[in-house]
């Protein structure tokens, strides 16, 4: 209790009985045999408290010379001190108060507390009795508890779950618990129920429910929440529980084959697409997937409606893959290096083949473009990793004319690139290649650095391409340079700025430059703010004839701004800048405009658990004439996603949106789009789509609406095999990696190998096919929380078929410097030591650090020793060995002190000095 | 653990508001062009490419409005790649007609604009230029012809 709680207490103590009080009971002082009782003194005291009363000793008898007291208790509240005596008397005479302490109990009821009669008695006079009792003033509590996760579920089960409600304050309480739980669940989604809970009390919550029989495996949750009713609707209390739904199955991956039809309705009147998807295992470790959409109209209103659905145009594309070859058939895009030609892209073969530490590749195309194109791709690399990085090796011939178009391109190159090894915080790479883009062979090259840091990153880029985009690569000419630092933990500067000049059949000549520096301040865990100032120009000359140049110049400024705010995402920016244009006109002038912009924009966002997520913004910008949209432009958009629907055990899932934009050119533009879409277990799909874009116009330039509906069907085809050999996936409690007894099965774990998907029943027991030979791999993200699979399983080399899964724990390890023994402290920043386990068989965790603490989360149970390295330190530092224990969940932190290390100065041998070589040693403290 | 300062939904609010105020306050206007202009308000028939990547560009282009020089309007086009995958885009079109030849306007894309610079056909019926994002550093060229697709 704080000395000013105190000092409180017994000001109200002796204000609660006042002389003027005392005297208002008249009775006889002379009369020895006289008993009066006083007014009661109470003073206010909390549950858990220790009270201190002072009983101020009554005016009636204050002159007697010896006043005996004796306090008698009345209650079980427990007083402290001495029960009887003589009362004490100050300096100048008078009789000091009666100090009494009284512990008040936790479990204490708001109200009124008897506690003692405290009866002062003068020899031959009267005796007084002044009662006491403690006011206990109301306290309110509430703790919630009940099951955490239930795992291994299955479609159609019941569910009895029970939460216990605490009311932990002294005062009766109702409360109001909302259960959320997930759709088809429950007979509604919500359920508020309101329970009276006596002081102390608890009361239990049962909830029953039932797994939806449609339901497929995965992770759902019933959520608790509680509050006071009224008002104030804060939430007091939460908990979830985790509902895992399993299924215990062996399947085997079989091909997937998947036709579909889709139909629209445009301004242009009815439309019909049709497309067929086939993917999965054509042998083992051999994948297929093929599709084509054939029969689609290309172009128009249609193709938007389409895209709605996911039933895009597509040429023929094929492709098989396996661990250590991949072939591609029909579509395909072809990218050896920046030097030997990206961007081709066209119909025809392409094949990789990885052997040991080098890789092949080939393609044979034929450019596709439409009418009035022709040519040819061909072209191989070929790479090898050794000590000094990866080389590689690429030719190709490449050529496309396009006579509907802007005229041909080609190259004939080839060429070798170097990547690095990591050299320290840096990486190199570069690249040679002789190019001939139809004016002669020219000598092109490429260049990049890397330096990268946990603080810093600088990367500096250089292509010389002669040819540039006319001859396959991406520009010219091109010097990028981006830096970033992390200046403190919260604030990071990013500087980036670039050239590049191009040449090809549109433009003579075409340069481009950008410089940006930014920063971004995380103002907190939720909040961060960014600033970035940037300039853009352009410069073209156009190649066609009549026509002349442009250019552009712009420079802006913007802020951003990140936030979460309880669950919402809050985004705003603004920004504000220049723009200058110049245009070369068919007279000969040059025509030049200047305008500002500005604009900003509000956007929020937040996902709901069982709503899907949801998200609105609105922006306003205004440009000056002559750039864009001029003058003021108002938008609005508001987007709902996910959003699930059960309609007769089907759950649907609904998306939508609209948006509305204002220019002071334009009329106030809405668009509008909505789509629904559902998977029968059958394998029937459905997916249809509404939407009215103004920007999207028919064949006679009107905007309407526009719809799709796509109706697949997916078949896929297993075999069926005999389950035969059986395992056991348990909680290896020790992690000695052996079932010992009391270690049980988990449920609910898939394993997998190759295309075989096997799961866990409720016992943790599982069947396999019997043809399966191999290692089974664990799948990470199907384990329950707070276990992981055993390291040990990295090393086998047999088929291990009683998987064990180890709990993990958390711990962190802080490192505190230590003064030496003379007091001085070291200076040295210990955010740049590193810090990680090592396990008895050699496996190593690495510690998450902050400033001096580092955090060890979810490493398996059990004792390791503690590594550091400390290298990167100004000065040598020494620590003790030390072992940490994980245990399951959270531990206690384990502080290590670190002090100077002494260390060996070597002074080399003076010139001239006899005798050879030898360390010239002394030893110093570190200091 | 040092705690973090937080900050109020109000204080963001503030915030993003003091920044959009200064960024709308700060705005200028251009610079007009005179003279006569030739009237482009109809629909167009748009056909381009973009040179690298390959693109096909295909679509109708609408002015709906024209004040002077000043136009507006929406284009919306299809792009078809050198896989023969097509994809449909639609945007605002905003800019100048500049006199009687030249016109530089626009197509508003939220990720780059494209600036088109063309030359206007001496009867009026053709638009044919090149165009050029600054910020994606694409360019091409394009030819609008009078009249519906």
């Amino acid at each position: 209790m704080s000395m000013i709680r105190r000092a409180v207490l017994l000001v109200a103590a002796v204000g609660a009985l006042t002389p003027a009080a005392a005297r208002a009971i008249s009775f006889d002082a002379s009369n020895p045999d006289a008993t009066k009782r006083m007014p009661v003194l109470s003073v206010p005291g909390a549950p858990r408290s220790l009270v201190f009363v002072a009983v101020p000793i009554p005016t009636e008898i204050a002159s007697a010379s010896k006043i005996r007291y004796t306090v008698k208790l009345t209650s079980g509240l427990e007083v402290l001190g001495q029960l009887s005596g003589e009362v004490l008397r100050d300096s100048l005479g008078v009789p000091r108060p009666l100090f009494l302490s009284v512990r008040v109990p936790s479990d204490a009821s708001v109200g009124l507390a008897d506690v003692a009669e405290v009866e002062f008695a003068v020899e031959n006079g009267p005796t007084l009795i002044v009662p006491v009792s403690i006011r206990v003033l109301a306290v309110q509590g509430v703790k919630l508890s009940g099951l955490p996760e239930l795992d291994a579920l299955a479609p159609g089960d019941r569910i009895a779950l029970s939460y216990r409600v605490q009311n932990t304050g002294n005062v009766p309480e109702t409360f109001a618990v909302m259960l959320r739980a997930p759709l088809g669940w429950l007979p509604r989604a919500d359920t508020l129920r309101t329970v009276l809970v006596p002081a102390y009390g608890t009361s239990e919550i049962a909830v029953a429910m039932r797994v939806p029989a449609f339901l497929g495996a995965g992770s759902y949750a019933l959520e608790v929440r509680m509050h006071r009713p009224g008002a104030d609707s804060t939430m007091i209390a939460y908990l979830r529980t985790g509902l895992r739904v399993r299924e215990a199955v062996a399947e085997r991956e079989g091909l997937s084959i998947e036709p579909f039809v889709a139909l629209t309705a445009t301004g242009n009147g009815a439309g019909v697409a049709s497309g067929l998807t086939v993917s999965g295992p054509v042998a083992p470790g051999i994948r297929l997937r093929a599709s084509m959409t054939p029969s689609a109209p290309s172009g128009g209103p249609e193709s938007f409606a389409l895209a709605a659905v996911g039933a895009m145009r597509m040429p023929l594309q094929a492709s098989l893959d396996a661990k250590d070859w991949s072939l591609a058939l029909g579509s395909t895009i072809a990218g050896f290096s920046e030097l030997t030609g990206v961007n081709a892209s066209g119909q025809g073969v392409s094949g990789t083949l990885r052997r040991d530490k080098r890789e092949y590749s080939a393609v044979i195309a034929a450019p596709m473009g439409g009418r009035g194109t022709s040519g040819r791709i061909i072209g191989g690399s070929m790479w090898t990793e050794n000590e000094v990085g990866r080389i590689g090796f690429s030719a190709s011939m490449l050529e496309e004319s396009r006579t509907l178009s802007f005229g041909s391109r080609q190259l004939t190159s080839i060429g070798t690139d170097w990547v690095s090894r990591s050299l320290g915080t840096a990486t190199v790479s570069a690249g040679l290649a002789l190019r001939d883009y139809g004016l002669g062979a020219r000598l092109g090259g490429t260049a990049r650095v890397t330096h990268a840091t946990e603080r810093d990153r600088v990367d500096v880029r250089f292509l010389h391409a002669p040819g540039g985009t006319q001859g396959f690569a991406i520009a010219q000419d091109q010097v990028q340079v981006e830096a970033r630092r992390q200046l403190t933990d919260r604030l990071l500067i990013d500087v980036a700025g670039g050239v590049t000049k191009d040449a090809n059949n549109v433009f003579t000549s075409i340069s481009a430059s950008n410089y940006s520096l930014a920063s971004r301040f995380q103002y907190s865990d939720a909040t961060s703010i960014g600033a970035r100032l940037s300039s853009q120009a352009l410069d073209a000359t156009s190649g066609m004839a009549g026509f002349g140049g442009f250019g552009a110049e712009q420079v802006n400024l913007a802020f951003t701004l990140q936030s979460a705010v309880r669950d919402w995402r809050v985004g705003a920016e603004s920004s504000f800048g220049t723009v200058t244009r110049t245009t070369q006109l068919f007279s000969g002038g040059t025509d030049a405009v200047s305008a500002g912009q500005a604009q900003m924009s509000l956007s929020l966002g937040r996902s709901f658990m069982e709503l899907g997520g949801i998200s609105f913004g609105t922006g306003v910008s205004r440009t000056g004439q002559g750039v864009g949209v001029p003058g003021t432009t108002t938008t609005a958009f508001a987007r709902w996603s996910n959003f699930p629907i059960v309609a007769r055990r089907q759950v649907w899932r609904l998306e939508s949106e609209a948006n509305v934009f204002n220019t002071s050119i334009d009329r106030a533009r809405f668009g509008v789009r909505t789509g629904i879409s559902t998977t029968w277990r059958n394998g029937v799909g459905l997916n249809a789509s509404v939407e009215r874009n103004p920007f999207v116009r028919d064949n006679n330039g009107r905007t309407g609406w526009i719809a799709a509906l796509k109706i697949s069907v997916s078949t896929a085809v297993r075999l069926s095999e005999r389950l035969e050999a059986q395992g056991v996936v348990y909680r290896d409690r020790n992690a000695n990696g052996r079932q010992d007894a009391g270690e049980p099965g988990v449920p609910g774990v898939e394993l997998r190998f190759d295309n075989v998907r096997i799961t866990t029943g409720r016992d943790g027991m599982y069947r396999l096919p019997s043809s399966l030979r191999g290692r089974l791999r664990v799948d990470a993200a199907s384990l329950p929380s707070g276990v992981i699979a055993h390291p040990r399983l990295a090393l086998d080399s047999l088929e291990r078929r009683d998987i064990p899964l180890v709990p993990t724990g958390t711990r962190a390890v802080v490192l505190q410097l230590e003064a030496d023994a003379d007091g001085r402290m070291l200076d040295v920043d210990l955010s740049k030591a590193e810090v990680w386990l090592r396990d008895a068989e050699g496996f190593e965790w690495v510690g998450r650090g902050v400033v001096n603490r580092f955090v060890f989360e979810h490493v398996p149970v059990g004792v390791y020793s503690l590594r550091l390295n400390f290298d990167r330190l100004t000065e040598p530092v020494r620590t003790d060995e030390i072992a940490v224990e994980i245990l399951e969940g959270n531990a206690t932190e384990i502080v290590v002190p670190v002090r100077g290390r002494a260390v060996r100065i070597i002074t080399p041998p003076r010139s001239g000095g006899r005798g050879g070589v030898g360390l010239r040693g002394a030893t110093r403290q570190n200091n | 653990m040092a705690s973090t300062p937080t900050l109020s939904r109000r204080r963001i609010g503030v915030l993003a508001a003091l920044l959009g105020f200064g960024g709308l306050t700060s705005c200028t206007m251009g610079t007009e062009a005179g003279g006569p202009f030739t009237q482009v308000v109809g629909s167009w028939r748009y056909t381009g490419s973009q040179t690298a990547p390959s693109l096909a560009l295909e679509g109708t282009m609408a002015v709906l409005q024209q004040d002077g020089g000043d136009i507006s309007g929406s284009l919306t086009w299809t792009e078809r790649d050198a896989l023969d995958n097509l994809q449909l885009r639609g945007a605002q079109l905003s800019g100048r007609v500049i006199g009687l030849e030249d016109a530089d306007f626009d197509i508003v894309i939220p990720e780059a604009g494209r600036r088109h610079v063309a030359r206007i056909s001496a009867n009026g019926d053709t638009i044919e230029g090149v165009w050029a994002a600054v910020s994606s550093g694409r360019s091409g060229t394009f030819r609008a012809v009078r009249g519906g697709p």
